[in-house]
């Protein structure tokens, strides 16, 4: 059985699917419309899974239990009838898997953590549940969570592996002492590299050509601050976006540093050890530069107190040229900004350099969760016949019933099934896969054999150039021929930097790099806002002083056995 | 000279005048913001144009409100909440205050029970085990979670006790001498006269209720028992920009959607503010009565 592309889930930038309603009502009425399910009712139980080519794993009989937790978001709506409790997903694991998923609680994302901590402290330990890596080890010392080692071996069926295989280093972030201890919850890890955005109509305003280098960059940088781009008469435009937090997905800046060769908040290898990417005198000509830039008024004077949503409203109202963010920002920031402007096109580019050598984007393994079940739970291989069920029948599925059953309907975007389950594990590769069928399709004219998903990313292209709706700029921008996903396919090869350090947490860093972090935050703000350079080699000093020392060695005992 | 007849002069007057009306546009502009983003179109409030008057006028964030069953369900637990907490926390503050405020040889086991209830507020035993007994006595995921756990305040029971102390036990011994015992002591003379206090209190312990989020977030184990600002939390949080993937572009669509925030922010915010008008008179007074001459 070969279905070796990674496959997107279909409804998941739920804008993009009201968007593609959008296009197509307005500007293919009727022809080109689906009919739209009664996505209202709750579908009748016993004949869902009728027609369907449901690959199943063996059938507990009779049903176990199995109590879990997890989160539910504020944004996320059943379909009528359902809830958490009760949804197409409890009633596959009972009717399919024979297993009675029971959720003891049920929290908001952002307060998962604490609560689970709560409740394992407390010894209310459910029998299968999601942990972080710090979480990871700490339980695994504590003897709370089974060794899945033989597990995984017997049951994980190929197609599960060949999803946990496709990131290198998966399995490995769960692997402690040996042994798996957790089904690590896998994504795209290419998908957090920077790339450049620019406002394209502005560049051919002033007639500046693309950014090939960081010399090319800066020069853009004063020119949309000095040459008034918006046309308003008023000198209220800015460079370049930044945060208070310095890093992120939105107006991050280590795409910046990248740019210098500078890679701050990762691990990478110099001569066969591990340095650390903030205190390396790469760090030193980026920071100069920010500060020049700061100086003559490019950079939001205020970015030392801006957190993301100040920053968001920047790009919204069209004051700010240029941002480094991930492949996904049109769909979020910068969509904001054409609503506002209708001419305004954020343009995608490779990060230049400063130089000769090709720069590279930093990225990090997009791991930071795992599967886990408690240590004396009987049925430990049930998880891994719940994540074969994902993997066999659901991730990498072509077929577009399945898809709508179990993780939305196109016609209603906004009912995203999987947040129903914590089982959901993406193909590693899925973001450039689907990119790069929607090219090939563009560039023959032809959609057939796509499946629904890239279809319609294909369509809001297409409406984008034939009838030219000016909204469907974010899908150009990202999946179209000159978008941010075809340079992510440069940075999964030379053109990235991935982050050599991946998994649990050692000790020194668990305890001390959060105060490092913010040290690094407050000099790297400090000495852009015009302290002299020297706070750059302080910090330094103070970085190794105040534990950077120990966290290196153990980095690198780790990276001796990891290598 | 008596400053209270004193009369300022025109210019300090103005100053002052001048000083506290800026004051007050100080507390009373990010109310109106606030206002103005809900009645505005949210492309407007997303590119920072609408400051104290809507722009783009629209009701659709408080039509998202309604349809919302969320926000409807967490409002009415709030309320029970208040309704239900504020009359428990005041019978309890006043039962405990009473005996605390009794001199040493009428009560000799007044210090010991003082510093009972002192040590609580100087000593915590932290969020676990907190946890843990809430967890033990069966109350998790219950309405009573919220109302039993913090049922004596005692920073409230140390100013009401303070308060009974300041009045003159001449009134006590001459209803004693009518046959008066503790209960009719208590209310029949002591709460009628301590009326400020009890009115700050009560302000203190329903503004208190309607605030607190954090219970609710640990202590109930479904969404829908949140009271409402354990639900606004969940809504207006930030996520981490390091940590944000393209899976939390929901959540960030719904995050940058600063209208309906508004919205809900400004409807949360009415109930209470209702409630100060009628007891903020006695607000100062009660303070000053209680701890002061205590």
């Amino acid at each position: 059985m070969k279905q070796n592309t990674g496959k997107r889930c279909p409804s998941r930038p739920a804008i993009l699917f009201l968007l593609a309603a959008l296009i197509l009502a307005s500007c293919a009425p009727k022809a080109a419309e689906p009919t739209p399910q009664p996505s209202g009712a709750a579908a009748p139980a016993g004949d869902v899974y009728a027609g369907l080519n449901l690959i199943v794993p063996n059938k507990y009989d009779p049903p176990i239990d199995m109590t879990s937790v997890t989160t539910v978001n504020a944004t996320v709506k059943f379909l009528n009838g359902d809830d958490i409790h009760n949804n197409i997903w409890t009633r596959t694991y009972r009717d399919v898997l024979g297993i009675n998923l029971k959720y003891q609680w049920v929290v908001d994302g952002s307060m998962y953590e604490q609560k689970l901590g709560l409740s394992v402290n407390s010894g209310e330990i459910p029998d299968m549940f999601v942990v972080g890596p710090s979480q990871l080890l700490a339980y695994q010392e504590a003897g709370l969570l089974a060794d899945l080692t033989s597990i995984y071996a017997a049951e994980a069926s190929k197609n599960t592996r060949f999803i946990l295989d496709q990131d290198p280093v998966a399995l490995k972030s769960a692997t402690i002492n040996g042994k798996l201890w957790g089904i690590p919850l896998t994504d795209g890890s290419v998908t957090s590299a920077s790339v450049l955005w620019v406002r394209q109509d502005w560049l051919d305003k002033l007639n500046i050509p693309a950014p090939k280098t960081m010399a090319d960059v800066l020069e853009i940088s004063r020119r949309f601050t000095e040459d008034d781009p918006d046309g308003n008469g008023v000198d209220d435009t800015i460079g370049l976006a930044a945060t208070k937090g310095i890093w992120g997905a939105i107006a991050g800046l280590q795409g910046f540093f990248n740019g210098y060769h500078a890679y701050p908040g990762i691990w990478f290898d110099q001569g066969g050890k591990l340095v650390y990417g903030s205190v390396q005198p790469e760090m030193r000509s980026a920071l100069l530069a920010l500060q020049d830039m700061y100086a003559k008024g490019q950079l939001d004077r205020e970015f030392g107190v801006k957190d993301i949503n100040q920053v968001t409203e920047t790009i919204a109202k069209g004051k700010c040229g240029m941002e480094f963010g991930v492949w996904w920002n049109p769909y979020h920031p910068l969509n904001l900004s054409q609503q506002n402007d209708p001419e305004a096109y954020w343009a995608a580019y490779p990060i230049p350099s400063i130089d000769d050598t090709p720069a590279r984007s930093q990225y990090s393994s997009a791991i930071g969760s795992f599967l886990v079940v408690r240590a004396g739970y009987e049925h430990p291989e049930a998880l891994i016949r719940m994540v074969n069920f994902w993997t066999d029948n659901i991730v990498l599925t072509q077929d577009d019933n399945i898809r709508r059953i179990f993780l939305g309907d196109i016609n209603a975007p906004d009912v995203v099934l999987y947040k129903y389950t914590p089982v959901v594990l993406w193909a590693p590769n899925g973001t450039i896969e689907t990119g790069r069928k929607v090219r090939e399709a563009l560039a023959k004219h032809d959609p057939s054999g796509l499946d629904l998903d890239a279809q319609w990313r294909y369509r809001i292209i297409q409406a984008y150039f034939e009838q030219g709706v000016k909204e469907a700029w974010v899908e150009v921008a990202t999946n179209g021929p000159n978008g941010s996903v075809p340079i992510l396919e440069g940075v999964l090869g030379d053109r990235g930097m991935f982050n050599r350090f991946y998994g649990t947490p050692t000790p020194a860093m668990a305890a001390k790099m959060p105060t490092l972090e913010t040290m690094e935050a407050e000099m790297i703000t400090k000495v852009i806002m015009g302290e002299p350079i020297e706070k750059f080699d302080q910090f330094v000093e103070e970085w190794y002083r105040l534990g950077g020392t120990e966290i290196v060695d153990e980095v690198n005992l780790w990276y001796s056995k990891n290598k | 000279m008596n400053p209270r007849i004193y009369k300022l002069p025109f210019f300090e007057n103005l100053l002052n005048l001048t000083v506290l009306a800026l004051l007050a546009a100080l507390c009373l502009f990010p109310i109106l913001h606030i206002l103005a983003l809900s009645f505005s179109s949210a492309a407007a409030a997303a590119s920072g144009r609408v400051a104290v008057w809507p722009v783009e006028f629209t009701l659709q964030s408080y039509q998202f409100v309604l349809d919302n069953p969320a926000f409807g369900k967490s409002f009415i637990i709030s309320l029970l909440r208040v309704l239900v907490g504020t009359p428990v926390n005041m019978i309890l503050t006043i039962l405990v205050a009473y005996p605390l405020s009794r001199p040493r040889d009428k009560f000799r086991a007044r210090d010991f029970f003082a510093w009972f209830f002192i040590i609580t507020v100087l000593f915590s035993g932290g969020l676990i085990p907190w946890y843990m007994v809430i967890r033990q006595t069966g109350l998790i995921d219950k309405f009573w979670a919220l109302i039993l756990p913090g049922a004596v305040p005692v920073f409230n029971v140390i100013l009401l006790a303070n308060s009974f102390r300041t009045i003159p036990k001449e009134l006590e011994e001459a209803a004693a001498m009518d046959g008066a015992g503790h209960w009719t002591v208590l209310f029949k003379v002591l709460l009628p006269l301590s009326l400020p206090v009890l009115a700050t209190v009560t302000l203190f312990v329903a503004v208190a209720h309607w605030n607190s989020w954090f219970d609710g977030l640990i202590l109930m184990n479904s969404p829908d028992k949140y009271p409402l600002q354990s639900y606004l939390q969940t809504v207006v949080v930030n996520p981490d920009p390091r940590m944000l993937t393209e899976r939390d572009l929901d959540l960030l669509k719904i995050i940058s959607n600063r209208t309906t925030r508004a919205a809900q922010i400004f409807i949360a915010m009415i109930p209470i503010l209702m409630v100060y008008p009628f007891l903020q008179r006695y607000f100062t007074s009660g303070i000053k009565l209680g701890s002061v001459k205590g």
